[in-house]
Parts: C-alpha cells; structure tokens; sequence
C-alpha cells in the first residue's frame, strides 16, 4: 500500500465528497475531522500528502503545518473559504505548499496536488524550461518561444526564482527573501510593478496571462499551460 | 475721587444758586437749597458723602450767610436745626437711593439670568448632544453671576439644572427613536435583498437540481451529449450561485464598515486580469491596456470585486454584442472604462441582481478612494467609468 493522502476537514459530507474523488483519482485516503486526529492518524500513516482545512475545531491552519513540517516534507494543501486570507497566509508562511479556496473544482484539487507531489528539490540544470519560457541561467539569457527577451537583472531574479519553483505557489513574502535577500526594503512595495513588468515581457496578452499567475491576496505562481 | 470732586460741586453749586437767590428771598429760608445738593449726594454717592456734604453745606451756609458772616459760630440754635435737616434728608435719602439701587441691581440679575435661561433653553431645543454645549453654558453661567450673591447662584443653577435634564430626557427619546427608526429601515432594505436574492438563488437551484436528477435517473436515457450538457449546466449555475453568495458577503462587510482597504501599489495589467480571470467567459470581452499607464494604490481584492461586478453586468446586459474594457491615464488617476451595447441603465426596469453587485461595486470604489460613474454610452448601451488613485513610480525606483 502507498503512503495515503491524509485529508482533514471537521465537515463530514465534504469530507466524504473529497475523500471519494481523491479514491477515484487513483489515490489511498486517511481522513481526520480534527487537528489532533488529524496529527495522530499523520504519525501513525505517514502521508505522501495532506489536505488541510484551516478552520479546525481544535487548532489553526498554521499550527498543524508547523507541527507537520517538523518532521515530514510531505505537501501540504490548504482548503481555505473567503475571508480567511491572513490565517491562509500565515499557514503558507509556516510551511503550506499552495491552497484551493472553497467552492473550487475537484480537478483544480487534484492539479494542484499533483503538482505539489512532482514536485522535487531544484536540480542543477544550467537550463530551465517552463512552457515556451527558456531560461539560460549560466548566461542570464531568456528566450520566449525562440525570440530572445531582455531582462532587468531583478526581473530575471524573480523569474529565475519562478522557474526554479515551477507550478508552486510563492508568498509574497517568500519573492521578497529570495529575491532582495532578508534586508529587502522598498522593493516589497513595488513588487507587484516589478512582476507586471515581467509579464508584460513573456505575456502575449497581460490582461489574460497564461504562464505567471496571480494569487489574489497570496503571490505568484508560473506554471505551463 | 469722582465721588469727592461730584460732592464738592454740589456744596458749591448749592453756595452759589443761594447767592444768587439772595435778592429775591429771605437768606434764612434759601438754607433749605443745600439739602438739593445732601439729596443728590445721597441718590449718586450714598450715605457716607451724604452726611459729608450735610456738614459741609451748614458749615458753608454758617460760614456764608449766617451773621455774623464769615465766622463759624454755632451758638445759634439755627444752625443746629439746618446741620439736622440736612442729616436727616442725607441718611432717609440715600437709605431710599440704595434701596432703588439694589432693586434695581436684583432685578437687572434676574433679567440676565432669565436671558441666559432662555439662550440655553432654545439652544437646548436646537441642537442634540449637548455635551459641548455644557462647558459653554458654565462659563456663561459664571459671566451672569459675577458680582450677584449666593442666592442667585442657587437660583440660577437650580433653573439650569431642571433645564438641562429636560434636555437629557429629551436626547434619550430622540436617540431611541432614531434608533427604532434606523432598526425599522434596515429591516425594510434586508426584506427587499432578501426577496430579490430568494429569487436568485432559487433560480440556479432550481436548474441543478433538475440537471442532477436527470443525470441521477436510471430510466432516462441520456446520450453522452446530454450528460455532458447536464453536467455543464451545473456547473455554470455553481458558478452562478457562488457569485451570489460571495456579493452577499461583501454587501454585509460593507454595511458593517468592515471593508477597510488593504492599499497597495498594482498595476492596471493585474487587476484586469485577476477580474477576467474571475469572470469567465474571454471571448466576449474586448481589452485595450495601453503600456506604461502609472501604478494605482488600491486594494486589489475589492477592486477586482468591483471589476467583476461591472463586467457581469455589462455581459448580461449585452448578450448580443462584446464587452468592451479600455484603460487610460486621466488627470488624478487611471480611469478604466466598462462598455456594453445593452439598453442603457435609465431604459426599462433593472433585472434582478443588478442592484446588488453595482452597490458592492459603488460601495467597494468608494472606500478605496475610486470614483465610478455610471452613463449612457454614444451609440447606445451603458458606459460604467471608475478612475483609480494612480502613484507615479519615484524616480529612484529601477525596475
């Protein structure tokens, strides 16, 4: 039997709802309506991933992914609902690979789980490749479907960055870190110019990017389409 | 001084109207015209330059016109008689002239108070919350009674005390009835949202559930097409149902003031495209984002609530025609531009929803600074136009 994905939620027909779709996506679940359970039921099954409601009877979100990440690098997906962006943003920061909001799409969830589970450390590739988006990272060179594209050096920071983390989700607070190091200033105020600029340098059309993505209220992601 | 120089004056002014009288009457008799200047004394000056100008005015009467002239004998009983009377007129009159004056003081002192009284009293009247009005009434209260004795202080403050709680009771029905006023109105408003959205919800209930219990039914037979059309069907009107509830919810986050911005610098670019995105549905809308527009500080998640909201109102309204969204700078800011070719917001009644997402669009601009104006388009269909507060990047700022 392969590690099962660990879903934890305290409401049960959406528990129930997730955990048949993720059956039927071909995976084996462990379910928990709280975050002790939810703890308990991890040690003793170690999960290849969980899904995680951040409203729990018992605990927050960011409690269970700091407790989670003391001891396993599984990916952790986050089920957030409207209104509760700070505490999802916390729970990122303490270590949560990416979240769906409620109602989403079961495919949406299973992409992003996917994703999160392909996930692996950054390779030492002199060349990364997302989509048509070529990146040279020996002679700082990007290229766009063949047609060769110039760069400021903190844009191609932030896509270097981006592409290093293909499909991932990036706080806002994480771009910064990596990007301008810990001591980053004023940058963090234009952060959204500086990605704009950048999109309008890969997009063909920026009102409806393709390749890097906005998460309202959370970062960025580039993925290929 | 004043009072010295005054009592002078009428000895002297007495002195010499008796000279002058000299010729036409017994100078015995003229004594009688110093008790003119004890009786003016006294009315002016009261009892102490009274008995003064007493004395003064036998003196000078003794000394005058009393023989032996310009000696001071009091041997003769005249004398006594005339510094008597002259005593007596002084002490009865200004005993007369205090009394008149302090009538007069007390009645001025109950005037003011009764001024001050009716000021504050229709002050009272006028005005609710009369918290700052208090101080004012104070110092006002102590003006009046400079100088007026303890018994009008207990008058005074006992009458603006009764005043004052009238006005008090007065301000807690006022407020109870603004407040069953304010209760009852609201209760109106969330009656009328609630019947308007009871319909929006039903509607795409009503489609899911007949889509789900086709696809749930054994005995019908359904080709691959008609599961298919079923399953889309649900899932548009989720879709649907979700955009309500997630308007509901900003409705009452705005109502409550909790909608306070989260400003931040975006570009145009971002939130347009985080609204389309949202929106579904590209190919009915018709973009123009020029490049270089400057930055606009705003809170990204609202606008595009108020983005989205314009933009599913349009499509609605202009089924036939695209969508069309146009960026421009403006003079305070970027100004962006939502136009259908419906039939225009004043034409026939507005289907149901409408009002709700353009309030949350209204009321979303509004706190973050955005004006939104709605009007009618050249050609026909509607123009909706917001202008957001633009911030030029700094000089300093390398991209």
């Amino acid at each position: 039997m392969s590690a099962p994905v660990l879903v934890v939620d305290d409401e049960p027909q959406f528990l129930r709802a997730l955990a048949t779709n993720l059956r039927g996506a071909g995976y084996d679940v462990d379910t928990a309506a709280t975050a002790s359970e939810a703890l308990a039921t991890a040690a003793l099954h170690p999960p290849a991933a969980v899904i995680l409601d951040l409203l729990l009877p018992d605990a927050s979100g960011r409690d269970v992914c700091r407790e989670l990440r003391t001891w396993t690098e599984a990916p952790i997906i986050l089920v957030s609902a409207v209104g509760e962006e700070e505490e999802k943003i916390a729970a990122l920061d303490a270590g949560a690979d990416d979240y769906v909001t409620k109602p989403f799409a079961i495919g949406e969830l299973l992409a992003r789980l996917r994703a999160a589970m392909r996930r692996v450390a950054p390779s030492g590739e002199p060349v990364l490749q997302v989509g048509p988006i070529r990146i040279d990272l020996e002679k700082s060179a990007v290229d766009v479907d063949g047609r060769r594209v110039h760069l400021t050096p903190n844009e191609f920071g932030l896509l270097r960055l981006f592409a290093r983390n293909e499909g991932k989700l990036l706080t806002h607070r994480t771009i910064l870190r990596e990007v301008w190091g810990p001591a980053y200033g004023t940058e963090s105020h234009y952060l959204h110019v500086y990605v704009s600029q950048l999109r309008r340098k890969l997009e063909p059309d920026p009102a409806r990017p393709r390749y890097l993505l906005t998460e309202p209220g959370a970062g960025y992601r580039l993925v290929a389409p | 001084m004043r009072r010295l120089a005054g009592s002078v004056a009428a000895v002297a002014a007495a002195t010499g109207l008796i000279y002058a009288l000299r010729p036409i009457a017994p100078t015995l008799s003229l004594g009688v015209i110093y008790t003119l200047a004890v009786l003016a004394t006294a009315v002016l000056y009261g009892i102490g330059f009274a008995i003064s100008v007493a004395v003064a005015s036998m003196v000078a009467f003794n000394f005058l016109f009393l023989p032996p002239v310009h000696t001071l004998t009091l041997a003769d009983g005249r004398n006594w008689a005339a510094l008597g009377v002259y005593l007596a007129t002084g002490i009865v009159a200004s005993e007369l002239a205090t009394r008149a004056r302090r009538r007069a003081a007390e009645s001025e002192q109950r005037e003011r108070e009764a001024a001050l009284l009716s000021d504050v009293a229709a002050e009272l009247l006028q005005v609710g919350g009369h918290q700052e009005l208090l101080a004012d009434v104070r110092e006002r209260a102590e003006r009046v009674l400079r100088g007026a004795d303890s018994g009008a202080r207990t008058r005074l403050e006992a009458a603006l005390d009764a005043l004052l709680a009238v006005a008090r009771e007065r301000d807690r029905l006022d407020e109870e009835s603004r407040e069953a006023e304010a209760l009852r109105r609201s209760d109106t408003i969330k009656t009328a949202i609630l019947q308007a959205v009871s319909h929006d919800f039903r509607t795409p209930l009503a489609t899911m559930s007949a889509a789900v219990g086709g696809l749930a039914d054994d005995e019908l037979s359904l080709s691959e097409t008609d599961r298919a059309e079923l399953l889309d069907t649900v899932g548009l009107e989720l879709a649907r149902l979700t955009r309500l509830v997630e308007n509901l919810l900003d409705l009452s986050r705005l109502q409550a003031g909790a909608a306070e911005p989260h400003r931040e610098l975006w570009t145009v670019d971002e939130l347009v495209a985080g609204a389309l995105a949202e929106v579904g549905q590209p190919e009915r809308f018709e973009i123009s984002l020029p490049e270089s527009l400057p930055p606009v500080s705003v809170d990204a998640v609202q606008i595009q609530r108020v983005l989205v909201n314009l933009l599913d109102n349009a499509r609605k309204f202009s089924p036939a025609a695209l969508v069309e969204l146009r960026a421009s700078a403006g003079e305070s800011g970027v100004v962006l531009e939502v136009l259908d070719r419906g039939p225009g917001i004043d034409a026939g009644a507005a289907p149901k929803g409408v009002g709700l997402g353009l309030s949350i669009a209204r009321g979303f601009a509004a706190v973050n600074g955005a004006a939104l104006e709605l009007g009618p388009r050249p050609g026909g269909g509607t123009c909706a136009k917001i202008s957001l507060p633009a911030e030029p990047l700094p000089a300093e700022v390398v991209l």
